[in-house]
């Protein structure tokens, strides 16, 4: 049994035990109550520390008392009925201690935050035949070497950000590396133009993976706006379950895409080098040439094609979701999903380039090369039934980006509070919501079709890539700790390298859209700017300077009770005004001058020491007077509070409130907001 | 032998899950009562009454825990917290007062030099419960061993 420590002092007297022998018990305020009991030998006593056996709230130690998962069930019918829906959609609520359970493994991150950058080896290599054919049969065999380039950049931007989670193993990402390093204008800026972007993969990658699957059933087509929202709700649904959750359901489509594709390119490169199947001289392009080759072709081919950088920034914005220890995992996990993204991608361009492939309308390129190398037999519908997965669940990377850079810049005062707050599953499930909410306009707007918004893509990500290579840059010129002159060689070549990406990307599409990326990133910073600006306001209004000096006086305070007539309500008010002021006013508000007669007749004999104020209203209104009377009173002590304590009484059912005319109510909207204004209800509960 | 209340005293100690565990198949089998007793043990020069904010605060975590291991097993089970000069006779008191027919506790194995050691609360209860008692003593080597008196 434990020994005491110093303690501190009973609250009751000191020498003498809290409570009298025969048990009376006084509840104190962490609901314990100290019980003496007399021993069987003589000197013998011991305290029982009666602890609340309320289910609801636990004792953890004197005037520490924890809320248990009860608290928060509902009592009436209708609420269990919604809570246990609730349930069912989302799964049971989850202590904050369960977070560090809720963290993610290495293959199960690759799963979660790698479907964006993984997915975009679907289309990434069609994106750069597009451009080209333009120019003819004699610029396709450019898309190889684009595709090494593009490679190459993403083999920077990789190593870059594999940096940046050991740098910054809080997560944050781009926004965080550029606020601290390069100013908090640039790091908003980065974090807006992420934000973007997270918006337009959602609204992008849903409306591709339904295309898919008009593209198969064309008969679906009209309903593909209802196709594309269904999808959003779907994966927010599973995203508000939680990340580990969502992790074990988004696993089998991401691997079954990864394991797929890898079997078609190694099997069409053992093809290729084995034989078996004779290859095609030349591409077949059906089309007149419209453009000459020329480097802007090249650039603009190249442009298109970074479409596969997309998502790259997600594991250095998530570490924190990493299981301990979080940066190591993140960027083994980082490497993985680089590796895979530069082969699958290098590989479906090479066996195009093998095969010839060319764009088609009605099917896309790595459908034709998955077609070429396996012909159309069940492994041709599974891949197709795999890419069409992982073109929707794309959509997932920015369902862990989002919310958790909105954490981010809201912890930082950014971005309203509400995005701080973890939902019933631990995720940040206001940041879910919002996306969700952002993407379906989108989806609406544009009808599901979102080739307009495919110029906007690429955009963002690559003024946050150059914003966090940069600030890493100026991060290692800082500390210039061992190896700083190597990691500043990888670090700025990356931001060089992106910078010409992003002036040539910005360039090649600005009329085409880019311009809208351009003209709504300065918009979100004045917002973001905005919000922070009335926070620091706030907080500098309600900031103690010295707590220990800073005294505040007692306050004045003039308490008013409106009441409608003498009756039980207005009494129990009356009562309760007397506990807080030794005099308050009674004040009635006249409609009828006989019954104000009756009352004052009544008054005397029942309500003898509390001042009765009538008012007279000729014109019939109600809080009109009462507020006139409240201003009188302040004009006379600006300083002093006025607390109008309102009786309530509230009907036994709830269909009964529609037979009363809630005046209470409208009084307690009239009073809202008043300054120097207290507004406490004292209800009264009818019980029939 | 049928059982109606059953105590276990608990301190913290890795034997408290073994005694709790032993406690849950009587009450299963007899559908007893099973309440968890902890004692802080407050110095003379202290009031009876008086707290401490650590002491509570691990007596709370051991209830909590001890609770929840016979929750486990899925009985019903009832905690209580003490406060009392010496531990033995506060355990003996309740156990008289509540109508206990049975106190289970758990013994670590600890000798001094010449003989083996059972703790002044142990004698206690030993020599004072009205009710049975009943052992779980820990194996003479490992983990729940405890050094004998006076020894880190």
């Amino acid at each position: 049994m434990s020994e005491s420590d110093p303690s501190r002092p009973s609250t009751e007297s000191n020498n003498q035990p809290a409570e009298r022998a025969n048990g009376d018990k006084n509840l104190r305020s962490d609901l314990t109550s100290l019980e003496v009991h007399q021993g069987t030998h003589r000197g013998d006593q011991y305290v029982r520390v009666v602890r609340s056996d309320s289910r609801l709230l636990k004792r953890v130690a004197p005037g520490h008392l924890r809320a248990t998962a009860a608290v928060s069930l509902p009592t009436s019918g209708l609420g269990k009925v919604f809570a246990r829906f609730k349930e069912i959609l989302v799964g049971r609520t989850l202590p904050s201690d369960a977070e560090k359970s809720e963290r993610l493994s290495k293959l199960k991150a690759l799963a979660v935050f790698s479907s964006d950058a993984i997915s975009s080896s679907a289309y990434a290599t069609e994106e750069i035949l597009i451009v080209l054919v333009a120019a003819g049969s004699t610029a396709i065999p450019y898309a190889l070497p684009i595709a090494f380039a593009i490679a190459f950049l993403l083999a920077m931007v990789s190593f870059s950000y594999r940096q940046t989670v050991y740098a910054y193993p809080h997560g944050g990402g781009s926004y965080t590396v550029s606020r601290e390093n390069l100013g908090t204008q640039l790091g908003l800026i980065a974090a807006a133009a992420l934000l973007i972007d997270y918006v337009l993969t959602v609204a992008v990658s849903i409306a591709a993976g339904t295309a898919a699957i008009t593209s198969a059933l064309p008969a679906l087509y009209q309903y593909r706006v209802e196709i594309s929202l269904a999808f959003i709700v779907l994966i927010t649904l599973i995203n508000l379950r939680g990340v580990t959750e969502s992790a074990t359901i988004f696993a089998f489509p991401t691997y079954l895409f990864i394991f797929s594709l890898l079997g078609v390119i190694v099997f069409g490169v053992m093809r290729v080098f084995l034989g078996g199947m004779p290859l095609p001289a030349a591409p077949i392009i059906h089309s007149v040439p419209t453009e000459s080759l020329s480097l802007l072709l090249i650039l603009h081919a190249f442009a298109a094609g970074s479409v596969a950088m997309s998502g790259t920034e997600a594991i250095a914005n998530g570490v924190p979701a990493f299981k301990p220890s979080e940066s190591k995992n993140a960027a083994i996990t980082l490497i993985w999903m680089s590796s895979i993204l530069g082969f699958f991608f290098v590989g479906v361009t090479w066996l195009a380039n093998q095969y010839a492939i060319v764009p088609r309308e009605t099917e896309t390129i790595i459908s034709q090369v998955a077609r070429a190398v396996m012909g159309e037999g069940a492994l041709y519908g599974i891949f197709q039934a795999a890419t069409m997965m992982i073109l929707v669940l794309a959509a997932n990377t920015s369902f862990s980006g989002f919310p958790r850079l909105a954490w981010v810049l809201a912890r930082d005062g950014f971005m309203p509070h509400q995005f701080v707050f973890r939902g019933v599953r631990l995720a940040f499930s206001n940041g879910i919501i919002y996306l969700s909410a952002l993407a379906c306009i989108l989806i609406i707007l544009f009808q599901g079709s979102t080739h307009l918004l495919i110029p906007l893509y690429a955009v963002g990500v690559f003024i946050s890539f150059t914003l966090s290579q940069a600030g890493m840059v100026r991060h290692w010129w800082k500390l210039r700790e061992p190896g700083w002159r190597k990691s500043i060689a990888i670090n700025g070549a990356g931001a060089i390298l992106t910078g010409l990406v992003l002036i040539v990307v910005g360039s090649v599409k600005f009329l085409l859209g880019a311009w809208i990326v351009f003209l709504l990133i300065p918009i979100i910073v004045f917002a973001f700017n905005l919000i922070h600006r009335h926070y620091a306001m706030v907080a500098s209004q309600l900031k103690i300077q010295n707590l220990a000096t800073e005294k505040f006086d007692a306050l004045r305070q003039i308490v008013v009770v409106p009441i409608a007539g003498i009756n039980r309500a207005s009494m129990r008010a009356l009562a309760f005004a007397r506990s807080i002021s030794p005099k308050p006013l009674a004040l009635h508000v006249i409609f009828d001058l006989s019954e104000a007669e009756e009352l004052k007749k009544n008054w005397e004999a029942c309500c003898n020491g509390a001042e009765l104020i009538l008012l007279e209203s000729p014109y019939r209104s109600f809080s009109e007077p009462l507020l006139a009377y409240i201003d009188a009173i302040r004009r006379h002590d600006p300083d002093a509070y006025v607390t109008i304590v309102i009786p309530e009484y509230l009907p036994a059912h709830w269909w009964q409130h529609i037979l009363h005319n809630q005046t209470a109510l409208r009084l307690k909207g009239a009073l809202l907001f008043r300054k120097n204004t207290v507004v406490i209800d004292v209800p009264y509960h009818l019980e029939k | 032998m049928k059982f109606i209340s059953i105590l276990v005293p608990v301190s913290g100690s890795p034997l408290d899950e073994e005694a709790i565990q032993l406690a849950c198949q009587i009450v299963r089998r007899d559908k007893a009562k099973l309440l968890l007793l902890h004692v802080i043990e407050i110095q003379r020069a202290l009031p009876l009454n008086s707290e401490s904010m650590t002491a509570s605060e691990r007596a709370e975590k051991i209830l909590e825990q001890t609770e929840q291991m016979a929750t486990k097993c899925g009985v019903a089970v009832e905690t209580d917290l003490l406060q009392a000069r010496l531990a033995g006779p506060a355990l003996v008191d309740a156990a008289i007062e509540r109508k206990i027919d049975l106190i289970v506790m758990g013994l670590p194995y600890r000798r001094k030099p010449d003989q083996f050691y059972l703790g002044a609360t142990t004698m206690y209860v030993l020599s004072h419960a009205p009710c049975r008692v009943w052992f779980c003593r820990a194996s003479a080597s490992g983990a729940e061993s405890a050094p004998p008196p006076g020894k880190k």
